[in-house]
């Protein structure tokens, strides 16, 4: 029996290596729909692992000149968020072992004038508030957690990277990441219990 | 059946994350547990939770610049590779051949099916460097 679930993703993927070929193809359409769809997921995952602004931003985009590279690869065994996802944390990894890197990973989430989102529907100013008293709270958890627990937590959440993918990048065992995952949502929840 | 740290461990598995999200039927292991423990019942739904809610909580839009420049970047590197046309690579051979043969005339150790062919690899040449340059400098 094929679930409609199972259908849906089918749909995805084939909707997404449809993308990658206009894109190849020099579809202008497709590749600002390529573009819009993906450069703030792999913008965040480089922020809330830690790197600070300015640094994001040159490891997005060369995450994204990578990506363009090896697009013709690309065969649709996983979504294209997830390859994108693993491509951004082996660069994030890259970036930390890098004798060049300069500035310490911690508290750069959290710095004045980090952009929020402005396109979805507003909710109520009371809705509002607390959206952004949790996005303060779960970022300073974030700032306040070593590595690799934090890009552990970001790539399984945000990017949808999976356990052994994470496991293989970060050359932890399996087990090791789910602990990580284990306890960085432990003290996510913690911080966010007392709003409702 | 599984033991409690092993059901917790297997919530991130990708089978869990997908019956998580809805995807996909319960895995039975994981259903088996989750049926006979409250405990277990409880950081099942907290695990579903965090998969619906966190990702918004970490998410944030890039910069407005980043995404052009982004954008700029991908139409100029993700254009197809250039492709020889044969038709016009073989007219400007014809021409070529044309226009070399009869020097042969004025050349008298080569014959005119020796300049013509020269000719003619000479303008399919140029013909080809012309098209792939167009394109790298497009």
């Amino acid at each position: 029996l094929v679930q409609p679930a199972t259908v849906a993703q089918a749909d995805d993927r084939a909707h997404e290596r449809d993308l990658v070929r206009r894109c190849l193809a020099g579809d202008g359409a497709a590749q600002r729909d390529f573009v819009q769809r993906y450069t703030s997921l792999v913008w965040s995952l480089c922020r809330r692992a830690g790197l600070p602004d300015g640094e994001a931003d040159d490891v997005c985009q060369e995450i994204f000149w990578k990506a363009f590279g090896a697009l013709p690869q690309y065969r649709g065994e996983s979504r294209l968020s997830t390859w994108l996802c693993t491509l951004t944390l082996r660069r994030i990894v890259d970036y930390r072992r890098s004798p060049a890197r300069r500035h310490v990973p911690s508290g750069a989430p959290s710095d004045p004038g980090f952009p929020e989102p402005t396109d979805s529907p507003r909710p109520s100013p009371e809705r509002e508030a607390l959206d952004a008293e949790r996005k303060e709270r779960v970022h300073r958890a974030l700032d306040g957690m070593d590595e690799p627990a934090r890009s552990v937590l970001v790539a399984y959440y945000l990017g949808e990277v999976p356990v052994a993918e994470i496991a293989r990048t970060l050359r932890l065992p399996e087990g090791t990441v789910k602990t990580h995952l284990h306890r960085g949502r432990q003290a996510l929840r913690g911080k966010l219990k007392d709003l409702c | 059946m599984l033991s409690c740290d092993s059901f917790r461990d297997r919530l991130y598995d990708e089978d869990a994350r997908a019956a998580l999200l809805g995807r996909t039927p319960i895995p039975a292991d994981l259903l088996a547990h989750r049926d006979a423990c409250a405990a277990c019942r409880q950081e099942w739904d907290e695990a579903g939770a965090d998969l619906v809610g966190l990702p918004s909580l970490l998410a944030a839009p890039a910069p407005v610049a980043v995404v052009r420049k982004i954008r700029i970047g991908a139409a100029e590197r993700l254009q197809p590779a250039p492709r020889l046309d044969w038709n016009e690579g073989l007219a400007w051979a014809a021409i070529g051949a044309a226009v070399c043969a009869p020097v042969a005339a004025w050349v008298p150790m080569l014959s005119p099916v020796v300049l013509g062919m020269v000719g003619a690899s000479i303008a399919f040449g140029a013909s080809a460097t012309r098209r792939v340059l167009r394109e790298a400098l497009r």
